[in-house]
């Protein structure tokens, strides 16, 4: 039960308050709301990843993920930078074919970027990801897949997450806590 | 290649001349074939933190442009704010925000390629010009501003030497600092005569409103040809924010406002609007 009261009593799991917080930014609501959208549209995962890997399998991505989302958890990084760590890996695996030992690297080198992209102060350093993945990769290998990942996707890193549109959407729908964090556990 | 000149006169400086104009489209095609070189700098314009902005010149199409270079670390692989530059700039495509034409690795260096002007705001304001055209260049600002705004992105870096002019009309450059809105940013941002009050009070919740108020800086610079806020310190720059606006109605009280048109004024207030200081004190 101690984990859920930290987690109840961490301030980013509060419900974001709408009158009094200028970060809600009604004015560009409508232009905003539009753009994600559209936005979301072009990042949609696509199902025939699987199809054209040859060595990951669905299965292999569940494991990877339950230890990003375990590391993640203890350089303790921001939930928006998680959401953009799978939307980099889900991009990669859709266009990049990966080979079965090298698939822990695309993963912590894609949670490296994201939390580059993302966070203010904590980004993680690359001997601290070397020691996650317990020396099983070079630092200069971490560089290198990151050049490589940028240029793959095209240094497109502006995405929609579910937690963004959450939300926006809780806002119109004026959801209270409890159901705010049912909606946040789902996603 | 080493050519020795002797008993030079006119007629054979010309004929070298000649022969080096006819051979440089050759030296430039080895250059570029052999380093992979497309672009040959000029001149060092600028210099930041992030890296160095050089004028050069595209070999293929001989046209002039910007190249901003990055400064790689061994350690830590490509830094987040060309991160942050590249992806957010891929995203905006409006006539009044540079451009970006591509990204090249020279030397294992990261080189954005974008469109070169040759003058920034402030320069831009040592002539005299006509109102019309003052009044276009504040209108498209504040569209491009908008534009950016509606995409959930934040410049943070707004000042006149990001703003270069060209025929009259501004491109807003440098995103080197913008990033997407989110609940926790750090208050270290923007050059400190156009810092937002909330800034200097070291508060990491703000959100477009310190666009907005260096935007008014920028519109009052503008119109009073100087800088309205110049403080030295982040303490002097608060109190120098306090000594000027002082209440709803602080524009009549000074006297360098007088000349100005009422509507003008109303549309710095409007920038400058001390709401979140109020909040902040109280």
């Amino acid at each position: 039960t101690s984990g859920v009261t930290t987690l109840l009593t961490n301030k980013s799991f509060l419900l974001p308050q709408k009158s009094d917080n200028p970060q809600s930014v009604n004015a560009y609501k409508k232009e905003i709301v539009t753009y994600m959208k559209e936005k979301s549209c072009r990042s949609n995962y696509k199902m025939n990843a699987f199809q054209f890997q040859t060595e990951i399998t669905e299965k292999m991505r569940s494991i990877l993920l339950d230890w990003i989302v375990d590391v993640h958890f203890k350089f303790k990084l921001d939930t928006e930078t998680l959401f953009l760590t799978i939307s980099i890996i889900d991009r990669v695996l859709e266009i990049h074919q990966i080979s079965k030992s090298k698939f822990q690297l695309y993963g912590v080198t894609a949670l490296f970027i994201a939390s580059k992209y993302e966070e203010v102060y904590s980004v993680p350093h690359v001997k601290d990801l070397v020691y996650v993945c317990d020396n099983a990769y070079t630092k200069e290998e971490i560089l290198a897949t990151e050049g490589k990942i940028i240029s793959l996707l095209g240094f497109d890193l502006l995405t929609t997450s579910p937690l963004r549109m959450l939300n926006v959407y809780q806002e119109t729908a004026k959801l209270d806590q409890k159901n705010y964090m049912l909606a946040r556990y789902l996603i | 290649m080493q050519i020795v000149i002797i008993n030079s006169n006119a007629t054979e400086l010309y004929v070298i001349h000649k022969i080096l104009y006819q051979i440089k489209d050759i030296i430039y095609y080895y250059m570029s074939a052999s380093e992979n070189v497309r672009y040959i700098k000029i001149q060092k314009i600028g210099e930041g933190a992030y890296g160095i902005i050089y004028k050069a010149q595209d070999v293929q199409t001989e046209e002039i442009v910007a190249l901003k270079k990055f400064k790689l670390s061994d350690n830590e692989g490509v830094p987040s704010c060309a991160l942050r530059e590249i992806s957010i700039l891929n995203q905006l495509n409006h006539p009044n925000i540079i451009k970006l034409i591509s990204q090249i690795i020279i030397n294992k260096k990261l080189h954005l390629v974008m469109n070169y002007y040759d003058m920034d705001l402030t320069e831009y304001l040592k002539f005299n010009h006509e109102e019309f055209h003052l009044k276009n260049i504040i209108y498209k600002i504040l569209l491009a501003v908008e534009f950016i705004h509606n995409r959930k992105i934040i410049h943070r870096d707004l000042q006149p030497n990001n703003i270069l002019i060209t025929n009259n009309e501004p491109v807003l450059i440098d995103f080197g600092l913008s990033r997407v809105l989110s609940p926790n940013m750090t208050p270290g941002v923007t050059q400190l005569w156009y810092r937002a009050p909330e800034l200097l009070s070291n508060c990491n919740t703000y959100d477009y409103a310190i666009d907005m108020w260096s935007l008014g800086c920028i519109i009052a610079e503008i119109a009073l040809n100087k800088p309205l806020f110049m403080g030295s310190s982040e303490i002097h720059q608060l109190l120098l924010i306090k000594n000027i606006i002082n209440g709803n109605e602080w524009f009549l009280h000074n006297s360098q406002f007088a000349k100005l048109n009422n509507l003008f004024i109303d549309l710095i207030n409007v920038c400058i609007s001390l709401e979140f200081l109020e909040i902040i004190i109280s």
